[in-house]
């Protein structure tokens, strides 16, 4: 326990002072930063967090290098990016009946409806109050559950079933994503095939690179996801706009505001809000099922639950906390398998990986979380895990996040209304830009760009065959793990062909993802006879 | 194609005035053979700004990872050789890798200098209670199952070499680079793992124990631990960092950067040499020009008698 | 960013033959890969043995294992295809059309467009300041760290690639649009080239 305290102590002031001991406020800064780009972005209609954190990792990267000193601004700032979004997205929302985010849809149905009610206040200190307490609730959780997790895993895994859990995920992610999962699982194995190309570990020279020796490190990881996340959003939009050949509709009238949310309100909010925060909480420890679905499930729960369910839609304080408590709570419970097994559940957790594995030594996985005892060799050095120190700073970036975003995001929500809206037909022509050149600057070249321009074309096509995309994009991202994972088991095995069979673990997960599988086929059908 | 045709015309403008002191036409691109924020990366960084402050050569670094290097490799080798490309790896892609590769050839390359070299040594954990290559065999002999975990076909020989040398069994585990080699020792997906260097925390932690130095003497970690050639091995796996340029690159320019790198290492404020003191003790290695040529060249030959040995 | 609840409107039955042809479509690739791509491309094979004379897997292990779980996949979506009743279509699926690909060979032009002006108008300047007798260098090589030219290629692709696409979108080009495309690629200039070191806006990494 004592270890435990000084841990976090270490992790604590690690956020805070540099090596040497001098005060250090960058991640603070960083933290701040992001937190008021996440809540913009999350305001402006078409545009989400993981498309800001996509853009902003390359160039975090630029400024402040490849070194472990730069983990912490970057990290701090994308944090600041996710919960700033999900609590931003409420705002246009609630004025104006145009969600920012796909998961502030349904704040529209109660929040508009209070706004038009002269209620414009309250309900945007409502969505405010129950995104901030239900993200501190999940990154509660995720502090103590993202150690407990990675400790069992370390003792009980070993490669096989490793192997197996990365199937698994898979599997649920495509199930759960979309409704065309056979595509799906088929784009999350198009996804590990091309992350394929370049890298090997045999010394037998790179493969299936057409003889191109820019290849043979295997495709630039941020390019290729800047690609097919962002690049293919861009186009899709673009050519909608050029479609729909509407003139922008004149900006809509600010609805009167209204009085202010009192501390009594928000005390009666408390169980609503620990109810919405539970569900996302759970949700957001799955891989695959984002913030639309907690905030379905959520609102639902909450009409059920209610003495008045027909006040839902027509303008209840309930509904608008029962969806924003949910949808904020997934952000930090989606970081738990990204934090104690290394795999990523949903697009901004993408980039978190993405950004401690291009950056320093730190890696996230179950060594991260051993409690090495700390013991100091005098005139030498401090001997600890650093890793567990970094992954507690972390966590206190998570809680310095939520801080900001509840302080002065109250206050930058509060303005938002007054806001110029940036035209969209302008600003995604320049996000098209931006993007390309942080392509070309983070991955040495045209070998970057062009790399992102060939995932666009992918995106795209699988944009507009409404296939999911998060199974291809975790695919490519996971690919090399689960080839080393499963060459390993092989090998250690002692070449034997039913390596993956052996331990019962790993047989029930494969038990379970070939269960998924034929429910894939069945729900299929069902569907095509549906329609 | 462009890049050759405007190196060649650079080229041939260099060629006539005198090189006496020779003097880069814009800026000279230094790719580092591994991805950034390794140490490999920061090392080639830190010399990149110490030249460019020294001669006030204009030093861009660009990170070519894959590999170890041969990546980089294969696309320096079609560069001009005017100085104004050269490449930052190790010596094994150049006296080990090529021996696989049908485009690469240690002839490919002009040799400028070395800076630093490695600290190659077997390990176990600490709680394996193992301390020497005496328990590891007594652990095999008592029937325990071996997985040792290396990065490349060198080091996977090199530990073939080591067991049948004890005359014991062992599983070879592949992993992604020496820090993949570290986390699956770590994890417990194997028990024994070679280390170049990045095993220095865990070591000082006590998590890690040094059996053996694979260098041709004992590592800075463990003075005490033997080497394998003390043990009746002939074995040394210890590599050296090694900035290179494509072939034909004129002996004038080769050791012009020779010296400038030789200048910045003997220095002892310099960035760099703190960096490799720290990180590659004892202190860098200089070896360079022709000398350099020839040890890469007999290490090469030397790898292939290996090899064949091996496959008898 | 991910669908939001409004957007899956598209009816299934637009998707027409797509399930057929991607089912088929992955069948196809993945023959060709196994049969012609992979053994001319890879350098070791599905097993091979090693020093030791143990079978490890080889570089082609995993990529054929992929393609070996890929083909049943794609007979089930061929599978469901003809299974479900007249009307549809099998899985949800949406549809590319003539026009979308209209859309992206014009989204492929511009870009190509802007990467040429990117890449020439910097050596077509030293090619002018040279001719014009104020520099004597040997190519734009040699300055290709140097201010303005470094900058200038990207100034340029980078302003015409924003414009092409604002026009893209508005079907038309105001003078207003082109000085915020050359402002915003100029404040790119700044953060990149200015601020930071190390860094090399296209094109000169590959110069």
């Amino acid at each position: 326990m004592e270890l435990l305290l000084q841990y976090v102590g270490y992790g604590m002031s690690s956020v805070f002072f540099t090596a040497e001991g001098s005060l250090w406020l960058m991640p603070l800064f960083m933290v701040v930063i992001g937190v008021v780009i996440g809540i913009l972005i999350g305001a402006m209609p078409g545009m989400s967090g993981p498309f800001a954190m996509a853009i902003a990792l390359p160039v975090l990267i630029s400024i402040f290098g490849y070194t472990n000193e730069a983990l912490f601004p970057v990290l701090g700032c994308l944090i600041g990016i996710m919960k700033g979004a999900t609590v931003g997205g409420a705002v246009p929302a609630i004025l104006f009946n145009t969600p920012g985010t796909p998961d502030a849809f349904l704040t529209t149905l109660d929040g508009y409806p209070m706004a038009q009610k002269g209620q414009g206040r309250k309900a945007i200190q409502t969505a405010h109050f129950a995104s901030v307490m239900g993200d501190n609730f999940s990154d509660l959780v995720l502090f103590i559950a993202a150690p407990m997790i990675a400790v069992a895993v370390e003792r009980v895994l070993g490669l096989p079933e490793k192997s197996a859990l990365i199937i698994l995920s898979l599997c649920f992610m495509a199930a759960v994503v979309g409704d065309a999962p056979i595509k799906g699982l088929l784009g999350g194995l198009l996804g590990m095939f091309v992350s394929l190309i370049g890298s090997t570990m045999s010394g037998n020279g790179p493969r299936l690179t057409f003889g191109v020796p820019e290849l043979g490190a295997g495709l630039p990881l941020t390019s290729a996801i800047l690609g097919v996340l962002v690049l293919s959003e861009v186009l899709v939009a673009v050519e909608d706009m050029r479609n729909s050949r509407l003139k922008n509709a004149p900006p809509p009238q600010q609805p009167e505001m209204g009085p202010k949310l009192t501390w009594r309100e928000r005390v009666t909010m408390m169980p609503g809000i620990l109810r919405g925060a539970c569900i996302g909480t759970a949700i957001g420890a799955l891989p695959g099922i984002g913030t639309t679905t907690a905030a379905t499930l959520s609102y639902d729960w909450a009409k059920r639950r209610s003495k008045t369910p027909e006040a839902f839609g027509k303008g209840t304080p309930d509904g608008v906390v029962a969806t924003e408590a949910s949808n904020s709570a997934v952000s930090g419970a989606n970081l738990i398998p990204v934090m104690s097994l290394g795999i990523p559940g949903n697009f901004a957790a993408v980039f978190i990986i993405l950004a401690v594995e291009s950056i320093g030594d730190f890696a996230f996985g179950p060594q991260v979380f051993r409690f090495t005892p700390i013991t100091e060799i005098p005139g030498f050095d401090t001997i600890m895990n650093r890793d567990l120190v970094m992954a507690f700073g972390l966590f206190t970036m998570m809680v310095m996040a939520n801080f900001v975003n509840w302080t002065a995001g109250g206050m930058l929500m509060g303005l938002m209304g007054h806001l110029v809206r940036i035209p969209k037909d302008l600003m995604i022509p320049v996000i098209l830009t931006v993007s390309l050149t942080a392509a070309y600057v983070q991955d040495g070249g045209y070998l970057g760009l062009l790399t992102a321009c060939a995932f666009a074309l992918i995106g795209y096509a699988l944009r507009r065959l409404n296939i999911s995309i998060l199974p291809f994009v975790i695919g490519f991202l996971l690919a090399p793990t689960l080839e080393g994972l499963v060459r390993g088991a092989f090998t250690a095995s002692g070449g034997d062909p039913y390596f993956l069979l052996k331990s019962p673990i790993a047989l029930v997960m494969l038990a379970v993802s070939l269960f998924l599988l034929f429910r894939m086929v069945r729900q299929a059908r069902e569907k095509g006879t549906l329609s | 194609m462009k890049r050759i045709l405007l190196g060649t015309a650079l080229a041939l403008f260099f060629v006539t005035p005198s090189l006496a002191d020779w003097k880069p036409d814009g800026p000279i691109r230094l790719w580092i053979g591994y991805g950034a924020g390794g140490g490999t990366d920061v090392q080639g960084r830190t010399l990149a700004k110490e030249i460019e402050a020294l001669r006030g050569w204009q030093v861009i670094p660009e990170n070519k990872a894959g590999d170890d290097g041969t990546v980089m490799s294969a696309q320096l080798k079609d560069a001009a050789p005017d100085g104004q490309t050269l490449g930052f790896a190790i010596t094994t892609t150049y006296d080990f890798a090529p021996m696989n590769s049908d485009n690469l050839s240690p002839e490919d390359f002009t040799y400028i200098t070395t800076t630093a070299g490695s600290q190659m040594a077997v390990l176990a954990r600490a709680e394996s209670g193992w301390t020497s290559l005496e328990d590891l065999k007594a652990a095999a002999e008592g029937g325990e199952q071996i997985v040792w975990a290396n990065w490349g076909t060198q080091v996977e020989a090199g530990a073939e070499i080591v067991a049948r040398s004890l005359g014991i069994n062992v599983n070879h585990l592949r992993t992604k680079g020496g820090r993949g080699a570290l986390n699956a020792l770590v994890s417990m997906d194997a028990n024994v793992a070679w280390g170049g260097g990045v095993q220095k925390p865990l070591v000082e932690a006590g998590q890690l124990n040094i059996l053996a130095s694979a260098e041709t003497g004992p590592v800075a970690l463990a003075p005490e631990a033997p080497t394998l050639k003390d043990k009746g091995i002939d074995l040394t796996l210890g590599y050296q960092y090694i900035i290179t340029a494509p072939a034909g690159l004129p002996d004038e320019i080769r050791d012009e950067i020779a010296s400038v790198v030789k200048e910045i290492l003997s220095d002892p404020n310099s960035e760099t040499r703190q960096f490799i003191e720290k990180q590659y003790p004892p202190a860098p290695i200089l070896t360079q020009g022709a000398e350099l040529r020839e040890q890469v060249l007999t290490g090469y030959m030397a790898n292939e008698k290996m090899m064949k040995e091996l496959q008898k | 960013m991910t669908g939001t609840p409004v957007d899956n409107e598209a009816a299934p039955e637009r998707g027409g033959f797509w399930n057929l042809w991607l089912g088929v479509g992955t069948l196809v690739f993945a023959l060709v890969s196994v049969t012609l791509w992979f053994p001319q491309d890879i350098g070791s094979g599905f097993l091979k043995k090693s020093l030791t004379g143990q079978t490890v897997p080889g570089d082609a292990f995993f990529p054929v294992l992929l393609m070996a779980l890929m083909v049943p996949l794609a007979v089930m979506l061929v599978f469901t295809h003809f299974r479900s009743r007249s009307g549809s279509s099998g899985e949800p699926v949406g549809d590319i059309g003539l026009g979308n690909l209209a859309f992206l060979l014009r989204a492929m032009l511009l870009v190509g467009l802007a990467l040429l002006a990117m890449n020439w108008t910097g050596p077509a300047l030293v090619w002018c300041t040279n001719a014009a007798g104020l520099t004597e260098l040997s190519g734009y090589r040699a300055v290709s760290g140097t201010f303005p030219f470094d900058v200038s290629g990207f100034f340029v692709g980078g302003t015409l690639l924003t414009c092409g696409f604002i026009h893209t979108t508005r079907h038309t080009l105001r003078l207003r649009d082109v000085v915020i495309a050359a402002v915003s690629t100029a404040a790119l200039i700044l953060v990149f080239d200015v601020l930071l070191i190390n860094v090399q806006l296209p094109p000169n990494a590959d110069f």
